[in-house]
């Protein structure tokens, strides 16, 4: 049996009923690629909406996966309320030194309204520009900072981690402040046109804190900001663990959860249990020196492992592919999508 | 070794539940029983090591391995400073967090190695390949711990590794970060001796990097 062709959009929504579309949709998470195909160092790549929209629309073209992607790099929430980042040639862009350094800081801490901010309006711009090309064809994810991890760039990651330790009071100011924020921005990028917003919540992961503080802190700021997001949201651990805590993800209400390379995702997939889709998780770092034949082998063993009845996308394991991948490897990897990903996948069965 | 494990276990639950004030009054109980070496080699080390051990496996989170080792750390200097010179062999050691900036690898790293009763100079953060190697050879360091939390800095260490190689300067490199884990074959790319991928391991690293010189191959 073989499926007419779908259109990106139709083959994700598809997915996410958890049904087999057409092929196995796939994300590819690249950011400062784009500036390669501009001819643009990073720096000045992300300096503008125009670019990094020219940039998705040119590389979507090129790779031919199912979205377009609106995020220029975690650090741009806090730059957006005075905090300096660094660019550097060859990687993405890090947020400079922490803004929190005492308790009144925390007091002080306000936001902007995003559409009223230099560089947030620039990714709203990027946005809209991509909606007008995609209209209801491409899905455009738009990316937020989790409130709950937002304060590692903030304050500084031992600083934060001894803040939830000492002094829960401040610690709460500062989640219901970054909480609004969050949702006032994933709400703008949704008005842009964007159609899901990936909540990238790394510092949530098991990777990162033990299940039992999750549930105290990260997993109910997960499910207020959730809430308060106006559109569907997939939830990303940038590659840290999450197999303990699935059953209270699901329960925040996300659609989808990014998953890491050292967990096995066929197992991940059977917990979500149609509670939530899988995507992932090929290993961006690996990449770099993959042959044609290892990101083949690897496209295969992941959709093997998760693909079978939809609830699946394929992507890397972080949400971004590192500056270092060829083109080259990407190409291989969309070529390995479009001859093994065509549903229904008997080759699965017969291997 | 019963009792010992069993030891062992109390104080890694204190501390894994990241409650102070029981992980104290384990310390000090154990203080009264035995001198201050036998307190470090075979309680404090060892769960650093289990607990880092655990979080490599999915076991537990960063935040506990962190706060471990700075309990370890602090309680060491406050209680045990003055015999907890107890190293007599230190080599020259440096750590720096190479063109990146994030802190928290090196200073847990640090913290495990101070518990240890060695002594590390910290060459702080941001810092250039040539300026690591130029202070690192002013400083005349034998071990030069490296950690990188961005793929592009983990990357550098090759330059690292090739300005030492063209001034001929012996040291050994030890390196670690969340590249590291997630790609293993990334260190024949840098060429250091060691990749260390949990923090507390880093101790066997220190150690056998003594005996290879002592014995002197
Ligand atoms: C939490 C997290 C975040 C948080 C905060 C990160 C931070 N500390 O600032 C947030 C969400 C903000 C974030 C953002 C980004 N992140 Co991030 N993030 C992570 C995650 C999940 C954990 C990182 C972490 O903080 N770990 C804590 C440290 C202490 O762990 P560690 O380095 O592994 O160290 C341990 C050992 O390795 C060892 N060790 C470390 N150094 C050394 C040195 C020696 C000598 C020894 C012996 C041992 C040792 O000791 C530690 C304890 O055992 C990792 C993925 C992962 N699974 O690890 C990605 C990761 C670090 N992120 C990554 C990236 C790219 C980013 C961004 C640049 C994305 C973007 N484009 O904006 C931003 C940068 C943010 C910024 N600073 O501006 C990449 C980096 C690699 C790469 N591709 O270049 C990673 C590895 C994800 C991936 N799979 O690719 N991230």
């Amino acid at each position: 049996m073989s499926h007419p062709e779908l259109t990106s959009m139709q083959r994700v929504l598809t997915t996410l009923g958890y049904e087999e579309p057409d092929r196995v949709p796939w994300f590819l998470f690249v950011t400062m690629h784009g500036a390669k195909e501009l001819g643009l160092s990073i720096e000045d790549y992300f300096k503008n909406g125009k670019n990094v929209a020219e940039g998705q629309i040119r590389m979507q073209q090129k790779y031919e996966h199912d979205c377009y992607y609106n995020i220029f790099y975690l650090a741009a929430e806090m730059e957006s309320i005075g905090g300096s980042v660094i660019y550097r040639d060859d990687g993405p862009p890090n947020a400079g030194r922490p803004m929190i350094n005492d308790l009144s800081d925390i007091e002080a801490l306000t936001f902007p309204d995003p559409s009223e901010s230099e560089n947030l309006s620039e990714v709203l711009e990027a946005t809209r520009i991509m909606k007008e090309e995609a209209g209801d064809s491409i899905p455009i994810i738009g990316v937020v900072l989790s409130p709950f991890s937002s304060p590692i760039i903030q304050m500084g990651l031992d600083a934060y981690i001894n803040l939830i330790e000492n002094n829960r009071k401040a610690f709460d100011l500062l989640m219901s402040k970054n909480e609004a924020f969050c949702a006032a921005w994933a709400n703008a990028q949704l008005n842009a046109g964007a159609t899901a917003i990936g909540y990238f919540d790394p510092f949530s992961s098991n990777t990162m804190i033990p299940p039992d503080l999750y549930r105290e802190t990260g997993l109910k700021v997960a499910k207020r900001t959730i809430a308060n997001i106006n559109g569907p949201t997939a939830t990303h651990f940038a590659s840290g663990r999450c197999e303990p805590i699935i059953d209270d993800i699901a329960s925040t209400g996300t659609a989808l959860i990014g998953v890491t390379t050292h967990e096995d995702m066929s197992k991940l997939k059977k917990i979500c249990n149609k509670r939530m889709s899988v995507l992932g998780n090929l290993n961006g770092i690996e990449m770099r020196h993959w042959t044609p034949e290892q990101a083949e082998e690897n496209v295969k063993l992941a959709i093997a492992s998760a693909a079978k009845g939809g609830g699946f996308i394929l992507s890397d394991n972080h949400g971004e592919i590192p500056w270092q991948v060829s083109e080259d490897v990407l190409l291989s990897i969309s070529k390995a999508v479009k001859k093994w990903g065509r549903y229904p996948l008997e080759w699965i069965d017969n291997e | 070794m019963d009792q010992i494990f069993q030891k062992q276990q109390k104080l890694k639950e204190a501390l894994l539940s990241l409650n102070r004030l029981q992980a104290e009054s384990i310390s000090k109980r154990l203080t009264k029983e035995r001198d201050s070496l036998s307190l470090v080699e075979e309680i404090f080390i060892p769960v650093l090591e289990d607990i880092g051990q655990g979080w490599e496996e999915g076991k537990y989170g960063l935040s506990q391995v962190y706060w471990s080792a700075r309990f370890c750390e602090e309680w060491i200097a406050q209680n045990l400073l003055d015999e907890s010179g107890t190293v007599t062999d230190n080599p020259r050691m440096a750590i720096a967090v190479l063109e990146d900036f994030h802190s928290l690898g090196k200073t847990i790293v640090c913290s495990i190695i101070r518990s240890a009763g060695f002594t590390i100079e910290d060459f702080g953060i941001g810092i250039s390949a040539s300026a690591l190697v130029e202070k690192t050879m002013e400083e005349n360091i034998e071990i030069l711990l490296i950690s990188t939390l961005m793929l592009p800095s983990a990357l550098s260490i090759s330059e690292v590794y090739e300005q030492f190689q063209q001034k001929n300067y012996p040291v050994k490199l030890v390196v670690g970060g969340a590249p590291f884990r997630i790609d293993p074959d990334l260190v024949k790319e840098v060429r250091a001796d060691y990749i260390v991928k949990s923090a507390a391991d880093v101790i066997k690293v220190i150690r056998s990097i003594i005996q290879i010189k002592h014995s002197g191959t």
